[in-house]
C-alpha cells in the first residue's frame, strides 16, 4: 500500500514525500511535521488548513528551504520539477526561491523595507534576478503594480510602504512575488490581517493570477471559508500530520475524517446555524503526543483500542480521497 | 420595563494636535459619532463592522473606560456619563469587560486563584474560606478544574485562558458584559467552546452582552440584535435574522457577500457586492453619507446630505437615502469569479 495522496495527472510541479521536520528543544525533539506527502500540479491551487501547531506553516517553510536555520529536515523528499531539492547547496535553493517559488506572507509590513519606495524595491528584485536595466526594471515594476490592481500605479510606485493601506500593501507584496514570473506562489495566511471586504478582493486577485497566468498556489489558512473560495484540493492538517486530503468539495461537503467533520460542525456560519458542536479539549502538545491516533483524545467517535494504541496511516477511501483514520465516516448525503 | 442599557447619541472624539510647542488642536478623529441603541435584560447586541468603524471605542465608552465627548449612557436608568470617577467603581461591579487577548490581560506572575480572587478583594466581596469557595465556584462555572487554582496562566491553553478571563469578569457578579472580540485570538476548534460557554452563562445567569466582533458569522450566532458600524456611525440595526437575511444597507450587503462560505456550493452561488476605493480616514470622514466614496449606488444626494437612521420596518433601522429603491430593484452586483473546481 502506498501512503501518498497524489493527483494522477501530469507531472507535478512540486512533489513532497514523507517529509518530517524536527526542532530540538530543551524538552526534546518536537516533530512539527510528520511524514507529510502531497503534490502540486502546474496551475493548481492547493490549500493547507489547520489550527496553530498543526504544521502547515513549517511545511511551507520546508518547501522554501527555510527550516535549516532553526530546525532540521529529518527525512523525506522535496522534488521541484522532478529535481530533488533536499541536500542541495544554499545557493541552488536561493536560485529556486528567486525564480520559481514566490511567497506572500500574512503581514506585508514586515516583508517590505520601510525606507525605500515600493517601485524601487520591486525594481531591485528585477535587476538582481533578471538582470534588467534600471529604466527597464522601473517600467516593469509599474506594470506589475498595475496588474495587481493598484490604481494610478505610475505615481504610486514612488510611495513608501507606510503610505499604503493594509490591502494595498498586500497587493504590493503580490506584485513583488510575481516579479520573476514564478511557477508557484506560497501564500501563508495572506488575508488574515485584512478586513473582510479587502480579504475578498485579495483572494479574487490571487485566484485570477492562478487562472490567467497558470501560477500554482500553495495557500495556507486556518479559515475553511478561504479554503472554499480558493482551493482545488485541500489538505487538512492536525498535530503535524495530514489527516485528510481530497478535492475541496469532498473535504468541505463530504468529509470522511472525524476531525474535519467535527471542525466543520463547530464553525458558525454567516448563513446561520442553530447549534455549534464544539470539539472538546485542545490539540495535543507536540512534546507529548498521544500514542495512537493524535485526534483520539478529542474524537467525538472515540473509536476503539486500535485508535488509542496506534497511529493510523493515510489510506485512500475513494479515488483521490485520503483519510488518516481507522474509521471511515460515511459520506454525508 | 426600561432597557438595561440605553445609549443615546454617544460620541467619542479624539483631538488631533499640530506638532511643535503649541500642540494646537487642529481637528478631531470622530471615532464614535452619534451612536444610539438599547440592550434589553438577558439580551445580546452584536456590534459588527471593519476596523476603524468605532466598535471597540463604543464598548469602552459604555463602561466609561473612555469618557464620551457627548451623549449619554443610561445603565439601569443612571447616566454614567454624569457619574464621578470615584462612584464608577461601585457601578463597575455591575458591568465588566472581556478582552480579546487572554494572554495580554492576565498577569503571568499570579496564580489563577489570585487572578480570579483579586476582584473579590478589591470589592471586599469575600474573605477566608468563603473566598476560596467562591474562586472554586467561579472556576467551575466557566468549565475549569478548581484544583488548578494554584497554576499560572502559561500552564493553560488559549481557550482555558479566555475562560479565566471570563471567570475574572464574573467574580463581581455583573449583570452586563462588554465582550470585545472574545474569540478572535482562538483556534477554530476552541472558538465554539468559548461561544457556547458565553451563551450558556448568559442564559443561566441572566446576563446581557454587547458583543463586539469583526466576524459576521460569530456575531450572527451569539446575538439577538445586531448593529453594523461604519466610520463611527451605525448604518443599520435590526434583529439578527432580519439583518442577515434581509440586509438593506449597501455596506451590510457588501460585508455579508464578502465572507467566504465554507460550503463551496454556497460560495459559488454567492454574488459579491464590490466596494470601490478604500476606507477613508476617520479623522476626515467624507461629507454627506460617510459610505458614499465606496458605495456602488452613490448619487449626488449622498455626497451632500447625510442620511438619517430611519425605520424600514418594525425594529429595523437603516441610514441610506435609497434603501427603498435598492430593495425593490435588483442590486447591481459583480458576480464573483467562478471557480474551476472539480469534485
Amino acid at each position: 500500500m502506498t501512503t501518498t495522496p497524489a493527483n494522477d495527472r501530469a507531472e507535478p510541479l512540486l512533489e513532497v514525500r514523507d517529509l518530517s521536520v524536527g526542532f530540538p528543544t530543551r524538552e526534546g525533539l518536537v516533530r512539527a511535521v510528520d511524514r507529510v506527502s502531497f503534490s502540486i500540479n502546474p496551475g493548481e491551487v492547493v490549500g493547507f488548513v489547520g489550527e496553530s501547531g498543526s504544521g502547515k506553516t513549517v511545511t511551507a517553510l520546508a518547501v522554501m528551504g527555510l527550516v535549516a536555520a532553526q530546525g532540521a529536515i529529518e527525512s523525506g523528499s522535496i522534488r521541484f520539477r522532478g529535481r530533488e531539492m533536499i541536500g542541495l547547496p544554499e545557493g541552488e535553493w536561493r536560485r529556486v526561491r528567486a525564480r520559481e517559488v514566490a511567497t506572500v506572507f500574512q503581514d506585508p509590513m514586515t516583508a517590505l523595507n520601510p525606507v525605500f519606495s515600493v517601485g524601487h524595491q520591486i525594481s531591485e528584485v528585477l535587476r538582481t534576478h533578471l538582470a534588467l536595466g534600471r529604466q527597464e526594471a522601473r517600467e516593469r515594476a509599474v506594470e506589475l503594480l498595475g496588474m495587481v490592481g493598484i490604481p494610478d500605479a505610475r505615481a504610486r510606485a514612488g510611495d513608501y510602504p507606510h503610505q499604503f493601506s493594509g490591502g494595498m500593501r498586500q497587493r504590493v507584496m503580490i506584485a513583488m512575488a510575481l516579479s520573476c514570473d514564478p511557477s508557484l506562489i506560497i501564500a501563508d495566511e495572506p488575508t488574515t490581517a485584512l478586513d473582510v471586504t479587502i480579504q475578498a478582493e485579495i483572494l479574487d486577485l490571487i485566484r485570477s493570477l492562478s487562472t490567467d497566468m497558470g501560477v500554482a498556489v500553495m495557500i495556507i489558512s486556518h479559515d475553511l471559508g478561504v479554503m472554499s473560495a480558493m482551493a482545488d484540493r485541500i489538505n487538512v492538517m492536525y498535530a503535524g500530520q495530514i489527516v485528510e486530503s481530497a478535492s475541496a468539495v469532498r473535504v468541505l461537503v463530504g468529509p470522511r475524517h472525524p476531525y474535519t467533520r467535527a471542525l466543520l460542525q463547530s464553525l458558525p456560519r454567516v448563513e446561520g446555524q442553530a447549534i455549534l458542536t464544539a470539539i472538546e479539549g485542545a490539540p495535543p502538545d507536540l512534546i507529548s503526543l498521544p500514542m495512537g491516533c493524535r485526534f483520539y483524545p478529542r474524537c467525538p467517535f472515540r473509536g476503539d483500542d486500535r485508535c488509542r494504541d496506534s497511529n493510523p496511516d493515510l489510506r485512500e477511501v475513494d479515488t483521490g480521497h485520503w483519510v488518516r483514520s481507522f474509521y471511515d465516516l460515511e459520506p454525508v448525503a | 420595563m426600561t432597557a438595561l442599557l440605553d445609549v443615546r447619541e454617544l460620541a467619542v472624539h479624539y483631538p488631533v494636535r499640530a506638532r511643535g510647542l503649541t500642540r494646537r488642536r487642529t481637528g478631531a478623529v470622530r471615532a464614535v459619532d452619534g451612536v444610539s441603541f438599547t440592550v434589553e435584560r438577558g439580551r445580546t447586541l452584536g456590534l459588527v463592522g471593519e476596523s476603524g468603524g468605532g466598535k471597540s471605542t463604543t464598548g469602552r465608552a459604555i463602561l466609561m473606560l473612555q469618557r464620551p465627548t457627548a451623549g449619554s449612557v443610561l445603565f439601569e436608568g443612571v447616566d454614567l456619563a454624569g457619574v464621578a470617577e470615584g462612584e464608577l467603581r461601585n457601578l463597575r461591579r455591575r458591568m465588566q469587560l472581556v478582552f480579546q487577548d487572554p494572554y495580554a490581560s492576565l498577569d503571568p506572575r499570579m496564580t489563577v486563584g489570585r487572578l480570579v480572587g483579586e476582584a473579590l478583594d478589591i470589592h471586599g466581596l469575600a474573605v477566608g474560606r468563603s473566598r476560596a469557595g467562591r474562586v472554586a465556584g467561579l472556576l467551575e462555572l466557566v468549565g475549569l478544574d478548581p484544583k488548578h487554582a494554584g497554576r499560572y496562566p502559561h500552564e493553560f491553553s488559549g481557550g482555558q485562558r479566555q475562560r479565566i478571563g471570563i471567570a475574572r469578569a464574573l467574580a463581581v457578579e455583573p449583570i452586563f458584559l462588554v465582550c470585545d472580540e472574545p474569540v478572535s485570538a482562538l483556534d477554530v476548534s476552541i472558538q465554539a467552546q468559548v461561544m457556547n460557554l458565553l451563551a450558556d452563562l448568559r442564559d443561566r445567569l441572566g446576563l446581557s452582552y454587547v458583543f463586539i466582533s469583526h466576524d459576521l458569522a460569530v456575531v450572527r450566532h451569539i446575538s439577538d440584535r445586531v448593529a453594523v458600524m461604519y466610520l463611527g456611525k451605525i448604518v443599520e440595526m435590526a434583529d439578527r435574522d432580519d439583518l442577515y437575511d434581509q440586509p438593506l444597507h449597501p455596506y451590510t450587503k457588501a460585508l455579508l457577500s464578502s465572507v467566504p462560505s465554507p460550503d463551496p456550493n454556497v460560495q459559488r452561488a454567492r454574488e459579491r457586492v464590490m466596494l470601490r476605493g478604500e476606507l477613508p480616514s476617520p479623522a476626515d470622514p467624507p461629507p454627506g453619507c460617510r459610505f458614499h466614496t465606496r458605495c456602488p449606488h452613490a448619487q449626488e444626494l449622498c455626497r451632500v446630505v447625510e442620511p438619517p437612521l430611519v425605520s424600514a420596518s418594525a425594529g429595523h433601522v437603516v441610514a441610506c437615502h435609497f434603501w427603498r429603491e435598492l430593495r425593490s430593484t435588483p442590486v447591481e452586483v459583480t458576480r464573483a469569479r467562478t471557480s474551476r473546481r472539480t469534485s
